[in-house]
């Protein structure tokens, strides 16, 4: 899995466990935070179908924060305002990068996260599909 | 009565604001942020899209503090993302990648994918149900055990239907590669006009809804407008995607529910059609004549704005004008901004005590001069 794999199985985890799951990782991993936590504005943009020319849509609020340890980097966006989502998965990111005895465990979470986010989806997506539409011809 | 400007007021104001305050708070069941989110879902997104911030915690607060106006709602939206900074500008998205939960095409009857109606009142009687005055119990029945659903659709199972207008020569085909002109922000520069088209989508996705609305129904009646094909109306959610900072790498950091509107004018019905005016896919009438699309994208559940906006994008491209005023771009985004048309028509309700005052006084001269000639 690479790291924007990473990041984006992060970013829609739990806040609450993966603020708890950093807290364990810090008990063992320095880090200096070098950018934020901070709430902010995304510019959205959107490519237009036809002649595929881009805008601005709509702004949707982030959290963004970046830490460092020693020459190991972690970085994470996430939607919404919780700058402690955002600086959490910003520890587990560096520390992924800086081979943590605590990978095995990120790794986990990581995995569950994307697991929960799919299944999300699928039980969005089986509310709907009954309505998927089956044309009869009358002859 | 007295014309004559005054000061003071300064106690009846302030109790005032306590008064609306107090309506917002005092009751035996105050409405909780949860169930504006859980229950007043399109209102929350006719907010957030006129607000031109999607944030669910904050456009409920918004509705809330309100009362339940969305243009009030949307003003407070705009004022607050003025505290906020700006982190940067996501890659762009586009509806191919969308995870679809409703899609309808009123052009064609089977479209590569299917037909998903979603959750939709399109079908409804209008009829009130009294049984809403109690809590009736959840009427739709569970997924199941999560584990054992199926995967959710893939984007790629609902391709774009103007695709298949493009795979029978219908359209002209898509540019290779997004273009790389940067997009005008609305939200940072004043317009001017005339403007660019990247420019008209960002104003008309911030576009008040009845607003629109009433603009595309006159341009349907004949004022300037069009009646054409729905091809894709779709509901679902578009990933957000960054250029992560470390990496170089897109990330997709969530995901923003859109109604998206396709919607082809042309063929033989209508020449002047054509894509913001530029000559190397102008439309062709004749031997070879060709459809447009003209696009619609609003925030969350929205189809009356998403299928307005098509309409006035389609009008808004239109090379060859009728004069209309809905194919006049100054006319179109100056009248639908919801904040700039509240705060100019109900600022008349302020005091305007001096501007008054100096009209009745030149009211009251020319009536003395009218009568000083009269009597010679």
């Amino acid at each position: 899995m690479n790291r924007e794999q990473r990041l984006e199985a992060m970013a829609a985890a739990d806040a609450a466990a993966i603020v708890a799951l950093a807290d364990d990782v810090l008990e063992t991993f320095a880090v200096e935070v070098t950018r934020g936590p901070t709430v902010g504005l995304l510019m959205v943009r959107v490519e237009e179908p036809a002649d595929r020319l881009p805008f601005n849509f709509t702004e949707v609020t982030v959290a963004e924060a970046e830490v460092a340890a020693g020459e190991h980097r972690g970085y994470a966006m996430v939607m919404g305002k919780s700058m402690e989502h955002a600086l959490a998965a910003a520890v587990l990111d560096a520390a992924l990068a800086a081979e943590h005895p605590l990978c095995g465990r990120i790794d986990a979470f990581i995995d569950g996260a994307i697991a929960s986010d799919e299944r999300r989806w699928a039980a969005r997506w089986a509310e709907v599909a009954p309505t998927r539409v089956q044309f009869e011809d009358v002859t | 009565m007295g014309y004559s400007s005054v000061r003071g007021g300064m106690d009846a104001i302030e109790h005032a604001e306590a008064l609306i305050a107090a309506q917002v708070t005092d009751s035996d069941h105050p409405v909780a942020l949860p169930q504006v989110t859980d229950h007043v879902e399109l209102l929350l997104d006719q907010v957030m899209g006129e607000g031109g911030v999607y944030d669910l915690d904050l456009g409920a607060l918004a509705v809330k503090q309100a009362e339940g106006d969305p243009i009030e709602a949307g003003f407070l939206l705009r004022a607050y993302r003025t505290t906020l900074p700006r982190v940067g500008y996501s890659f762009p998205s586009s509806g191919r990648q969308m995870r679809i939960l409703r899609r309808v095409s009123s052009a064609f009857r089977d479209i590569p994918g299917g037909q998903v109606l979603g959750r939709t009142r399109d079908y409804t009687q209008r009829l009130l149900d009294f049984a809403l005055r109690d809590t009736p119990p959840k009427t739709l029945a569970p997924a199941g055990d999560l584990d054992a659903l199926p995967s959710g659709a893939a984007p790629e199972e609902f391709p774009l239907v103007i695709d298949t207008l493009r795979a029978d020569g219908l359209m002209h085909e898509a540019p290779r590669r997004t273009s790389d002109d940067e997009p005008f922000d609305v939200t940072r520069e004043p317009l001017r006009f005339p403007s660019t088209r990247a420019a008209r989508l960002q104003v008309l996705a911030r576009g008040e809804t009845g607003a629109m609305l009433s603009l595309a129904y006159a341009g349907m009646r004949g004022y300037g407008g069009a009646h054409g094909y729905i091809a894709e109306l779709r509901y679902g959610d578009l990933p957000v995607q960054i250029s992560h900072p470390i990496t170089g790498g897109p990330v997709r950091i969530g995901w923003v529910p859109v109604t998206e509107c396709y919607q082809v004018v042309g063929g033989d019905e209508g020449a002047q059609h054509t894509h913001d005016g530029t000559e190397d896919h102008e439309h062709v009438q004749g031997e070879n004549p060709e459809y447009v699309v003209s696009y619609g994208i609003v925030v969350g559940r929205n189809e009356r704005k998403a299928i307005s906006m098509s309409i006035l994008d389609g009008s808004l491209k239109k090379t060859t004008k009728s004069g209309a005023a809905i194919e006049d771009e100054e006319y179109v985004m100056y009248h639908i901004d919801s904040i700039e048309a509240m705060g100019f028509v109900e600022h008349l309700k302020l005091p305007h005590y001096v501007d008054f005052v100096a009209s009745v006084h030149r009211t009251s001269k020319v009536r003395e001069l009218v009568a000083a000639a009269r009597r010679g």
